[in-house]
């Protein structure tokens, strides 16, 4: 156990209010088969006890599209948000986030966005492993790609939050993670928008994909995916980012990424932190 | 002439050209891409220009050739880095200086700043007769950045990075192209820029500039700088605030660094450390000076390899990369009022000495001087006349603390007291944080972005989080200081370090040297060791002790006792009479009780379980701990004597102060018990003059050290006191 502070309130980690804590909650987050895996990622956490039981766990029942909770309580139906079925199937991309978008994530999201905290990142890859557990490891996701900066602003910061988000899920998951979109319009910032519709205009056509434009991040070959012959599930892609707020972000990235001639057949899947 | 300018960018534009082939490198835009090109064609930049392209910040190395006439001429070479190669050029025709060479370029601050570094090194060992020519100084670069990049690769390895992606370029300009030294610019005509007119003016990528003009924004920056410790970021976040609209001239700030106005460092610095095999890259953040908790990345902003700061990453991203810019202040405020001092309360007989002997020290040879206050003593009074001593001789007094609350409770009392005085309150979300002012109330972190600043820095509470044993923030508080400035730290427990440094024996002579001083510390050692009565200096030229509180009244002294097996009957809901039986004694005699737990996980076990065995008091004990919320609420009500029985962990141990309280440590034998917090609790108790007295118990369950020390600090506190008294102290 780490011997470090509590990374939001500054108390001691530790004590054993805090195993009960995190028994109570890995039981409640997934059945029996993946309780181990999430009980020890939890107890990872650099959170004191009372700090974990503030974590805004997303909960069933949820949209099976954008992985929102609902409050109709469809249990055990395909349910689908108001949002999503306003939507023409194709253009569905299935979505899952671990925690609720509310003050506790806001502040830290955006601490996390602007100093690129290492303690943070693992909080973040923590919580993100936690949905994977949840939502995604039967669903053969082979790659791993993340949403891109404007090469502008990511000079400007130095580094892409997502990427080292998706690098740190990566490593743990033992997938390989390739940057696959380059981010073409520097779209303006989110709090600068105004309105649903205006966002998901500027959104059209606002990446690429990275190899067609050169991007050298994009040094190792794409791997081709395709279901393998006598397989029943197609293979997928798991897009990261930290936020899902309207879809449109993800559902652009996922229209540029089926022009890749080599995932042209994958299934896309995406990952977030928060959901809003 | 216009062929050296030419070149580099003919060179830059091939380089970036591969990098697009090779594709280890990201690179930017279409648009940004013809936009080099465009330069390259009309040939009308300067170097410095690069950085409006949205590029990486580019720093150009240089050598400049000092030559002295004469039948034994010795060429003499100097390494220079730069951001604005134009401005250097004109600022070195301006002093008439020989040539100038140019090596290379970076986007890492930190790796151009360790190859002059070695290569200023090397040429030292090597000078003697022979020529130092440009091939050799290109030789020189090329070797020391494989060697960083041999050892970057090494401790990303040893990291578990693996391989890094990028390592270090420095990028050697126009040796290939002329052996005759291509890339060296003569004294004559230098500049491309250079308008007909022979004014002097240069063109920089934020306009044209004359020498004069160029001067003059360099003194508008200067001021905005003074005194200061910035990274980058922060410097265009100031420029922003102060002169919004102004745009911010890199080549001004270029100019500062020549005239030596502004030290330009990296945020990280890479040094090479002699290992037992191979040499050993060690980064260190030159804001704080952190060594371990350094990130190695791959950056993007400077695309290459890249360390990060995780210690002082709150205030900003300290990176190899970023420039941090210090600059010293050394100007005098006038104050036309005296006295500067409006304060009408008396002190004690004791507290006058402590107070004349700190403001004697301001004016002496020695740079630190320590205040040993008991807690209750009146510490904040303490230092009204040495802060009024350095201010009325035009100095800066910056008073750093730990804590912001207790930034905001010294602030309203110190304005009240020199109420003409600018006085600023400083603190992670303070609005006063880029204004300028001779009295300064900090948090002991803000205290990192000051540089030379201050004639006095007093630091408060020494002891307390984050100060002890924080060995950045000593860093700070020297660095904030000006290059005579005096430190003054103030403490009820200061740690042994400061003990050991500034407590000077008192058979030492006042004028001791640093080799008598030691002499006389091991005598006490050895005196301590046989169990030769020990005594406390009451003061030397370094320090002074204030042992008793302002009403004259010894301390209380704590009583230990050994309570077996506390937790499990503590769980088991069994009788503790040890504990319980003082608890009814104080409640019973209307005093209020602190009682100290050492786990938040304790609080509230114990409350429940004094509720129940104190059935009478059971809705008057409450409970707080850092992450409780309602704690501001409990403390007020405890205040209040609604509450009379507050269960709490160290959080409370200084600041709280309860008149008629007794104070109850259970579990003082755990480790987050040590010496000074100890004396802290204790100092809860006997604060005010109608109840000096009260019980301090220090329930434990084996014998440790801590309980023991601090009882023996009080008890020496009250000898010390009472020999005070008798006049036997000196
Ligand atoms: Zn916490
Ligand atoms: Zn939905
Ligand atoms: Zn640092
Ligand atoms: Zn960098």
């Amino acid at each position: 156990m780490s011997r470090q502070p509590c990374l939001t309130c500054g108390q001691s980690i530790g004590g054993h209010a805090r195993t009960g804590v995190i028994r109570q909650l890995a039981a409640m987050l997934v059945r029996t088969n993946h309780y181990p895996k999430v009980y020890s990622l939890l107890n990872q956490l650099p959170l004191c006890a009372t700090c974990i039981s503030r974590i805004p766990f997303l909960h069933d029942p949820w949209c099976m599209v954008c992985g929102r909770h609902m409050l109709v309580n469809s249990r055990g139906t395909q349910a689908i948000c108001g949002d999503c079925s306003g939507f023409p199937e194709q253009l569905q991309i299935t979505n899952r986030s671990t925690i609720r978008y509310d003050d506790w994530a806001k502040n830290l999201i955006g601490v996390y966005k602007y100093r690129g905290d290492e303690r943070l990142m693992q909080l973040f890859s923590t919580l993100l492993l936690i949905a994977w557990y949840r939502h995604y490891d039967q669903q053969g996701i082979e790659l791993i790609t993340y949403v891109p900066l404007h090469d502008q602003r990511l000079r400007e910061r130095g580094f892409n939050q997502t990427e080292l988000l998706a690098e740190a899920v990566g490593r743990k998951l033992g997938l390989p993670v390739r940057k696959l979109l380059t981010r073409q319009k520097n779209t303006t910032k989110l709090s600068q928008q105004t309105g649903k519709q205006s966002r998901m205009v500027s959104m059209n056509d606002a990446f690429l994909p990275a190899h067609a434009t050169g991007d050298p991040a994009t040094y190792d070959e794409v791997p081709r995916i395709s279901a393998a012959p006598g397989k029943a599930t197609v293979p997928a892609i798991m897009l990261i980012d930290d936020i899902y707020t309207t879809g449109a972000t993800i559902r652009s990235c996922a229209q540029t990424l089926r022009k890749i001639p080599a995932l042209r057949e994958a299934r896309i899947l995406s990952l977030t932190v928060c959901r809003s | 002439m216009l062929s050296f300018f030419i070149c580099p960018l003919n060179k830059l534009f091939k380089r970036y050209g591969n990098f697009l082939a090779e594709g280890s490198v990201f690179f930017q835009t279409e648009r940004e891409r013809e936009k080099i090109g465009g330069v390259t064609l009309s040939g009308m930049s300067a170097l410095g220009s690069l950085h409006s392209l949205d590029t990486t910040r580019e720093y150009i190395m240089y050598g400049k050739e000092t030559e002295q006439t004469g039948q034994t001429a010795q060429r003499g070479i100097h390494l220079y880095i730069t951001s604005c190669f134009s401005v250097d050029q004109l600022f070195w025709r301006e002093q008439g200086a020989g040539r100038l060479i140019v090596l290379g370029s970076s986007p890492s601050l930190a790796l151009v700043f360790a190859l002059k570094e070695r290569m200023e090194m090397r040429l030292a060992e090597g000078r003697g007769g022979n020529r130092v020519d440009s091939r050799i100084l290109h030789r020189l670069a090329e070797e020391q950045t494989m060697l960083y990049n041999k050892s970057v690769q090494q401790l990303a390895r040893e990291k578990d990075m693996g391989k890094l992606p990028f390592a270090f370029t420095f990028n050697p300009w126009s040796l290939s192209d002329d052996i005759h030294g291509l890339g060296v610019a003569d004294q004559a005509g230098g500049i491309a820029q250079t308008d007909d007119s022979d004014e002097g003016m240069v063109k920089l990528e934020d306009g044209h500039y004359s020498f004069r003009e160029l001067e003059q924004e360099a003194g508008r920056m200067h001021e905005l700088l003074m005194g200061r410790s910035l990274l980058w970021e922060e410097v265009e976040f100031l420029h922003q605030q102060k002169r919004a609209g102004e745009h911010l001239s890199e080549a001004a700030v270029q100019w500062l660094v020549l005239k030596g106005a502004v030290l330009r460092l990296p945020g990280v610095s890479l040094t090479l450390r002699k290992g037992l095999l191979s040499r050993k890259l060690v980064p260190v953040c030159l804001r704080c000076g952190e060594m371990e908790q350094i990130k190695l990345t791959v950056c993007h902003s400077c695309r290459q390899a890249c360390a990060y700061c995780t210690a002082c990453l709150q205030m900003g991203r300290a990176k190899c990369c970023t420039p941090l810019l210090c600059s010293a202040d050394h100007s005098l405020s006038v104050h036309h009022r005296q006295p500067l001092l409006q304060w009408t309360g008396q002190y004690s007989p004791a507290q006058a000495e402590v107070a004349s002997r700190a403001r004697g020290f301001v004016n002496g040879d020695e740079t630190a001087f320590l205040i040993w206050a008991v807690c209750g003593a009146g510490k904040t009074e303490l230092i009204f006349p040495v802060v009024e001593e350095v201010l009325s001789q035009g100095g800066k007094v910056c008073i750093a603390t730990p804590r912001k609350d207790v930034v905001l409770e010294l602030a309203p009392r110190l304005t009240r007291v020199f109420p003409d005085v600018t006085t600023l309150t400083i603190h992670g979300s303070s609005t006063e944080k880029w204004e300028q002012g001779e009295l300064v109330i900090a948090t002991t972190h803000q205290v990192m972005r000051f540089y030379r600043r201050f004639a006095l820095v007093i630091v408060d509470e020494v002891d307390a989080f984050p100060f002890h044993n924080n060995h950045s923030l000593y860093r700070a508080v020297d660095r904030a200081v000006s290059e005579q400035g005096k430190i003054l730290y103030l403490s009820a427990t200061p740690p042994k370090y400061l003990r050991d440094k500034l407590v000077r024996p008192h058979h030492a002579p006042p004028s001791a040297t640093a080799g008598q001083n030691r002499l006389c510390r091991l005598w006490c050692r050895i005196s301590r060791l046989f169990k030769i009565k020990q005594e406390l200096p009451h003061a030397s030229a370094t320090h002074v002790i204030l042992p008793s509180r302002y009403h004259g009244h010894p301390l209380p002294v704590p009583k230990t006792v050994i309570v077996q097996g506390w937790k499990n009957k503590l769980k088991s809901n069994q009788p503790l009479p040890q504990v319980i039986q003082p608890l009814e004694d104080s409640l019973e005699q209307e005093r209020q009780v602190f009682f100290f737990v050492p786990r938040i996980g304790d609080v509230d076990t114990v409350i429940a379980y004094l509720r129940y065995h104190l059935p009478r008091y059971a809705e008057r004990i409450e409970g707080v701990h850092a992450a409780d919320q309602g704690r501001e609420e409990k403390v007020l009500r405890f205040r209040q004597r609604e509450i009379v029985l507050l269960v709490t962990t160290t959080i409370l141990e200084r600041g709280v102060t309860i008149p008629r309280s007794d104070c109850i440590v259970l579990g003082a034998d755990a480790g987050i018990f040590d010496e000074a917090s100890l004396v802290q609790i204790a100092g809860r108790v006997g604060r005010s003059a109608n109840s000096p007295g009260g019980t301090i118990l220090f329930l434990m369950e084996h014998r440790v050290q801590a309980p023991y020390q601090a009882i023996a600090q009080i008890k020496q506190m009250n000898q010390l006191a009472s020999r005070i008294q008798r006049g036997v102290a000196e």
